[in-house]
C-alpha cells in the first residue's frame, strides 16, 4: 500500500534574519514530510531554529524561500488572512507556557478553537475530550485556578478538538516538572495517535523525543537524523 | 540599580509613561490655571477697592443716588470735619467700550487720602483753563485698548451727550477702563454740575466720622470695600476651585488606571527581582521614586499649560466680572514662585498618593511569581461597604452642614463612592452587552474582557466619572440657562419697559406714562441700596404683574395681600439664604427716614444677582426722592400691542431719545446673553474636565491594547485573522466605552442635582427647579466618546494587527 499523502511538507525552508553580510540564515533547505498519525520529534541546541521552524510549518511566519505544505494545501505563498484560516482549520499548536487566555474559564478557552476553526462540534464533544485528558472537572475553571499540567491540558484539548491534521507542539512540557511533563506527554501522544493525527514535538528531552516514531535534529539549518 | 531597572522599563514602554505624565499634566494644568486666575480675580478686586482710595482712607456714599453740593457744604462745615476729597463717578462709552470717568478735587487733600496712588502726581497736570478740550488721565492699557495716545482729543458719550476730552498720560495703577478728570471740569464736561457720587476721607478722621456721619450716608473702610469686593466673587471663585479640583480627581484615575496596568506589565520582572533577592523595601522606593519622578514631571508640565491656560481663561471670563461685579478691569494673571511652589507639591503629594495602592499590590507579588496574578474579586459585602460608607458619609455631611465647602466634600465623597460601584456594575453591564451581541466574534470580545475586571476597573472608574462630570456640569448649565429664561419669561408681564437715560423717572412722567391711551396698567420699579448695603426694590405692581413673581416660601396671596397692605416685604432668595430668613422673620431695614422693622412675608425666585434684595411696596417709602422711578412697565389695552404703545410713547415723548423703551423679548435676549457670558467660564471647564476624560478614555484603551498584546498574539497564533482581530479589538474598546458612557448618565445626573440643588445655591444663593435635566450633553458626549473609543481602540488594534504574531507571543 502506497505511504499516505503528507499532511505536513515542507520543501528547500530557507528564513534568515537580519540583512547583508550580517544575515543569519537560520534554516538553509529544510525538507520534511509527516504523515498522517506520525509523530516526529525535532531536537537542537537552543537558537538553532527550532521555534522557527515550527511557526513557519504553522503558516505564522513565511519562509524567505522554499514551501509549506498543510495537508496538501499550500500555505507559503498565500497572504496572512489565508494563511491564518488554513491553521485554524488544519493546525492544533501546543505552547511552552500554555498560552491560555486568562480572562476565559478552561471550557471556553477550547470552544475558542471550535469557533475560530469555523468546525461543526457538537457541544458534548468537548466534555469527553475533557474526560479523555483528564480536565473534565476543571473546565469551569479558569487558567489561573489551574496547575501547569492541567492548563498544558488544557492546551492540548484546545488544539485537538477541532480535529486538526498536525499538531505542532513547541516545548509541551518546558514549563513543568518531571511528573506533570510525563503525564502531559502522555495524554499528548495518546490523544494524537486516537484521531491519527501527526505530531510535531520540538524538545530538550531526550525522554520525550524517544515516543516519537522519528527524531530528527535541526544542525546548520538542516534537519537530519539525530 | 534601582533606577536603572526603572529606566529600562521606562524607555521600554515610553506611551504607557507618556499617557500617566500627560493624565497628571492636565489635571495640574487645570489646578494651576484656575488658581492663577483666582489671584488675578481677586488682585482686580483689590485694585478696584485701591486705584482712588489710599490704604488708609474711607469712602463716604449716599443711601440715594448722589450728594448735593449743599449737603457736601453742610458736612464741610461741621465742627472737626476732616478735609473730605468730593468725587464723582460718570458712567461713559466710547463704541462699545463702557468706561468711567473719574472726577476729583485737585485742589483738596488728594495727597493725604491717595498716598498709595500715582493718581496724586496728575492732580496739578489736571486743571483746565477753559482753551482746548478738558484734561482727563488716561492708562496705559486703557488707551492702547482705545487706540489712544496722550495728548490726542478723545470723544466720550455721557450721559447727557458726547464730549471732547484731551488726553494726559499717567502710571496710575487700578486705572484700567477709566480716566480721571478735575471734578469741577468733569461735571463741567458731562453736564451734571451738582452730581458728586461720593466722598473720601483720611483715615485719622474715622472716630470723627462714626460720631457725627448722618444717617443718609454710610462710610466704608478700604478693608471693608475690599471684603465686599471678594465676597461679591466667592461663590464664583469656589465653583471655579471645586471644579478644578474635579479636573485634578479626573487627571490622576488617568494616573492611577495606567499604573495598574503598568504594574500588571511587570508583575513577572517583580516575581523574579523578588526572587533573586530584591527585598520588599528596595521594590517600594523604587515604586515611590518613579512616583515621585512621573509627579515632578507632569506637575511641571502642568504648571507650565496652566499658566498658558490662565490667560485664556481670564479671556473668558473678563466680559462677565464686568458687567456682574461692576465696572473694573482684570488683572493680568501672576504666577509668584510661592504659588508654583505651592502646585508643585500638590501635584507631587497627588501623584505620590495615587501610586501607593499600585505599590501596595506590587509588594503582594510573591517572589517567583511568574504567571499573572489571580483575579481575586472583593467580597461583595466589602466591596458595599466601600461604596456605601463614602456615599453615607458625603450624604450626611451634605445634609448636616448647610456650608459650601460641605457641598463640595460631600460631593466628592459621593462621587468616590460611586467610583467603587463603578466596576461592579460596569462589568454587569458588559455582560449584558455580551448576551446581545450574541455568540459572533463581537460577543466573545466582550466576554473575553469580564475577565480582566482588576485590571479594567481603574479605567473603567476613570473614565465614568470623567464623562460623568463633563456631562453633569453641561447638564447643571443647560438647565439653570433654562430656569433663567423661565424666570425672565415670568417676570416680565408687561408688553413695554421705559426707563430714562442715566436718570430717573421724573413723577410727572410717570403720570404721563399711565394716561397714555394705549396702556392699561402701569408698573414701576425703583431700585436703592440701604446703608447696610441691602438692595432696596420698591414696586407699584398691576394685578397682572403678580404672576412674575415664583413663591418659594409663603402663601402667595397672603404676601400679596400684606405686601399691598405695607404689613411686610418680600425677599429674594440669594438673599433669603444669606441671611438665612424665611416668612415669619423680621427684618430690619435702615431706610431714609429712619430704621424701620418689616415681617418677611415671602421668598420669591430670582437670578438677577447674587447678593438678592428686598421688595417693597412704593407706598411705604418716602421722602422728596421716593415718587421718582427707575423703570416703568407698560400693559397694553386689550386688544392693543407694543406697536400702538411706541406711537403713543413716541407722540407723547417725541423722538429725541428722552425716554428709551425696550421689549420683554429683548431683555430676555439680553438676560440670556448676560447669562451666556457669565457661564462660559463654566462651559470651559466643563471641556477641560471633558478633554481631560478623554485622555482618560484614550489612555485607558491604549493601554488596555499594549497590556493584552500577548492574548492577541495568541488567538492570531490559534487562527484569528488580522482583519478579525481589528474587529475584536475595536468591539472591546467599544463595548468598554458604551459601558463607561452608560454608567456616566446617571452619575452625570447625580453631579446635575448636586450642583444645581447644593452647589449653586450655597455658592450664589440661586436654586434651580428639580426638574429633568437636560439631556443635550448626553447625547453631544456619549457619541463623541464611543467615536473617540473607537479611534483609541484603533491604534493598538491596527499595531496588534500589524504585528506578527511570533513576535508579540515571544514578546509577552
Amino acid at each position: 500500500m502506497a505511504d499516505p499523502s503528507p499532511v505536513l511538507g515542507l520543501r528547500g525552508l530557507v528564513r534568515r534574519y537580519g540583512e547583508g553580510p550580517r544575515a543569519v540564515r537560520v534554516l538553509d533547505g529544510v525538507d520534511l514530510d509527516v504523515r498522517p498519525g506520525e509523530t516526529v520529534a525535532i531536537m537542537g541546541a537552543s537558537g538553532c531554529g527550532k521555534s522557527t521552524l515550527l511557526h513557519l510549518a504553522a503558516g505564522m511566519d513565511r519562509p524567505d524561500a522554499g514551501e509549506v505544505r498543510i495537508a496538501g494545501v499550500e500555505v507559503h505563498g498565500r497572504p496572512e488572512p489565508a494563511r491564518t484560516r488554513e491553521r485554524a482549520r488544519r493546525v492544533g499548536l501546543v505552547f511552552q507556557d500554555f498560552n491560555l487566555i486568562e480572562s476565559l474559564t478552561a471550557r471556553e478557552n477550547v470552544e475558542l478553537a471550535v469557533w475560530l476553526s469555523g468546525a461543526a462540534v457538537a457541544a458534548d464533544r468537548i466534555d469527553a475530550l475533557a474526560g479523555e485528558l483528564g480536565i473534565g472537572e476543571l473546565l469551569e475553571r479558569r487558567p489561573d485556578q489551574l496547575s501547569g499540567g492541567q492548563q498544558q491540558r488544557v492546551a492540548i484539548a484546545r488544539a485537538l478538538i477541532h480535529g486538526p491534521a498536525v499538531l505542532l507542539a513547541d516545548e509541551p512540557t518546558g514549563s513543568l516538572d518531571r511528573v506533570a511533563g510525563e503525564q502531559v506527554l502522555d495524554v499528548l501522544f495518546d490523544a494524537a495517535r486516537a484521531r491519527d493525527c501527526a505530531l510535531v514535538l520540538v524538545t530538550h528531552s531526550d525522554q520525550a523525543a524517544a515516543r516519537c516514531d522519528r527524531v530528527l535534529a535541526l544542525r546548520d539549518g538542516r534537519l537530519v537524523p539525530a | 540599580m534601582r533606577a536603572r531597572l526603572s529606566h529600562g522599563f521606562f524607555r521600554r514602554h515610553p506611551g504607557q509613561w507618556l499617557l500617566a505624565l500627560v493624565g497628571i499634566a492636565a489635571g495640574m494644568a487645570v489646578v494651576t490655571g484656575v488658581a492663577l486666575l483666582r489671584g488675578a480675580l481677586v488682585d482686580s478686586l483689590d485694585a478696584a477697592a485701591d486705584e482712588l482710595a489710599g490704604r488708609d482712607s474711607i469712602v463716604v456714599r449716599p443711601l440715594g443716588e448722589s450728594i448735593s453740593p449743599e449737603r457736601f457744604a453742610e458736612l464741610a462745615r461741621l465742627p472737626g470735619a476732616p478735609d473730605w476729597v468730593p468725587v464723582v463717578r460718570i458712567p461713559v462709552r466710547v463704541g462699545d467700550v463702557q468706561l468711567e470717568v473719574i472726577g476729583l478735587d485737585g485742589f483738596s487733600a488728594v495727597r493725604d487720602v491717595t498716598a498709595d496712588s500715582a493718581l496724586a502726581g496728575d492732580a496739578d497736570r489736571l486743571e483746565w483753563t477753559g482753551d482746548g478740550p478738558p484734561p482727563a488721565a488716561i492708562g496705559r492699557e486703557t488707551a492702547a485698548l482705545l487706540g489712544v495716545e496722550p495728548g490726542e482729543t478723545l470723544t466720550l458719550e455721557g450721559p447727557n451727550g458726547p464730549a471732547d476730552l484731551a488726553l494726559v498720560g499717567t502710571r496710575g495703577a487700578g486705572l484700567d477702563r477709566r480716566l480721571v478728570m478735575d471734578i469741577a471740569v468733569a461735571q463741567h464736561a458731562f453736564d451734571l454740575p451738582t452730581a458728586i457720587s461720593e466722598l473720601l476721607a483720611p483715615g485719622s478722621a474715622a472716630a470723627w466720622i462714626e460720631r457725627n456721619l448722618p444717617a443718609d450716608l454710610q462710610a466704608r473702610t478700604l478693608d471693608q470695600q475690599r471684603a465686599s469686593a471678594r465676597e461679591l466673587t466667592a461663590g464664583l471663585r469656589a465653583n471655579l476651585t471645586a471644579m478644578s479640583l474635579l479636573a485634578l480627581a479626573t487627571g490622576l484615575f488617568v494616573v492611577y488606571s495606567v499604573l495598574s496596568f503598568l504594574m500588571v506589565q511587570r508583575r513577572r520582572s517583580f516575581g523574579v527581582l523578588r526572587a533573586i533577592g530584591l527585598t520588599p523595601g528596595d521594590l517600594a522606593r523604587m515604586l515611590a521614586q518613579e512616583g515621585l519622578v512621573l509627579g515632578a514631571l507632569g506637575t511641571l508640565a502642568g504648571l507650565v499649560v496652566g499658566t498658558l491656560l490662565a490667560d485664556l481663561l481670564l479671556a473668558l471670563i473678563a466680559d462677565p466680572v464686568r458687567s456682574i461685579y461692576g465696572q473694573l478691569a482684570l488683572a493680568r494673571t501672576a504666577p509668584s514662585l510661592g504659588l508654583y511652589g505651592t502646585l508643585f507639591g500638590l501635584g507631587v503629594l497627588a501623584a505620590t498618593a495615587v501610586t501607593l495602592p499600585v505599590v501596595r499590590e506590587a509588594l503582594r507579588v510573591p517572589p517567583g511569581r511568574l504567571v499573572r496574578a489571580a483575579e481575586a474579586p472583593a467580597p461583595d459585602r466589602v466591596g458595599w461597604a466601600l461604596a456605601g460608607l463614602p456615599v453615607a458619609l458625603g450624604l450626611a455631611w451634605l445634609a448636616l452642614d448647610p456650608g459650601l465647602i460641605a457641598a463640595l466634600g460631600g460631593l466628592f465623597l459621593v462621587l468616590a463612592g460611586l467610583a467603587t460601584l463603578i466596576p461592579r456594575t460596569g462589568f454587569g453591564l458588559l455582560a449584558v452587552l455580551a448576551r446581545l451581541a450574541g455568540g459572533g466574534l463581537t460577543g466573545r470580545a466582550i466576554r473575553l474582557l469580564g475577565g480582566s475586571r482588576r485590571r479594567l476597573a481603574p479605567a473603567l472608574s476613570a473614565l465614568s466619572l470623567a464623562l460623568a462630570l463633563a456631562m453633569g456640569m453641561g447638564m447643571m448649565i443647560l438647565g439653570f440657562r433654562a430656569s433663567v429664561d423661565d424666570w425672565v419669561q415670568r417676570l416680565l408681564q408687561a408688553d413695554l419697559y421705559v426707563s430714562a437715560t442715566e436718570r430717573r423717572l421724573t413723577v410727572d412722567e410717570v403720570d404721563r406714562l399711565a394716561a397714555l391711551d394705549a396702556v392699561a396698567a402701569i408698573s414701576t420699579v425703583s431700585v436703592q441700596r440701604l446703608a447696610d448695603q441691602t438692595r432696596l426694590t420698591a414696586y407699584r405692581l398691576p394685578d397682572a404683574a403678580w404672576s412674575g413673581f415664583e413663591w418659594l416660601a409663603g402663601d402667595p396671596e397672603r404676601v400679596r395681600a400684606g405686601f399691598v397692605a405695607g404689613r411686610g416685604v418680600a425677599v429674594s432668595e440669594p438673599l433669603a439664604r444669606a441671611r438665612g430668613l424665611a416668612p415669619g422673620d423680621l427684618l430690619e431695614l435702615p431706610l431714609a427716614g429712619g430704621p424701620r422693622r418689616f415681617e418677611v412675608l415671602g421668598v420669591f425666585r430670582d437670578y438677577s444677582s447674587d447678593a438678592g434684595f428686598v421688595a417693597i411696596d412704593a407706598d411705604q417709602l418716602t421722602g422728596p426722592d421716593a415718587r421718582e422711578v427707575d423703570s416703568v412697565g407698560l400693559y397694553a389695552t386689550p386688544g392693543g400691542d407694543r406697536a400702538a404703545l411706541e406711537a403713543d410713547l413716541r407722540a407723547a415723548f417725541g423722538a429725541a431719545g428722552e425716554l428709551q423703551w425696550i421689549g420683554p423679548a429683548e431683555i430676555r435676549d439680553q438676560s440670556l446673553s448676560v447669562f451666556d457670558r457669565t457661564f462660559r467660564i463654566s462651559w470651559a471647564m466643563a471641556v477641560l474636565v471633558g478633554g481631560i476624560a478623554l485622555v482618560a478614555l484614550v489612555s485607558a484603551l491604549l493601554a488596555h491594547g499594549f497590556e493584552r498584546a500577548r492574548e492577541y498574539a495568541t488567538l492570531r497564533a490559534l487562527g484569528l485573522s488580522p482583519a478579525a482581530l481589528f474587529r475584536l479589538v475595536v468591539a472591546q474598546t467599544l463595548a468598554l466605552t458604551l459601558a463607561a458612557a452608560l454608567l456616566a448618565v446617571p452619575i452625570a445626573v447625580v453631579v446635575h442635582y448636586a450642583l444645581a440643588l447644593f452647589i449653586q445655591p450655597r455658592a450664589f444663593g440661586w436654586s434651580v427647579p428639580a426638574g429633568l435635566p437636560p439631556l443635550g450633553p448626553v447625547v453631544v458626549v456619549v457619541p463623541l466618546a464611543l467615536l473617540l473609543g473607537a479611534l483609541a481602540g484603533l491604534i493598538p488594534a491596527a499595531r496588534i494587527g500589524r504585528r506578527a504574531p511570533v513576535s508579540a507571543l515571544r514578546a509577552g
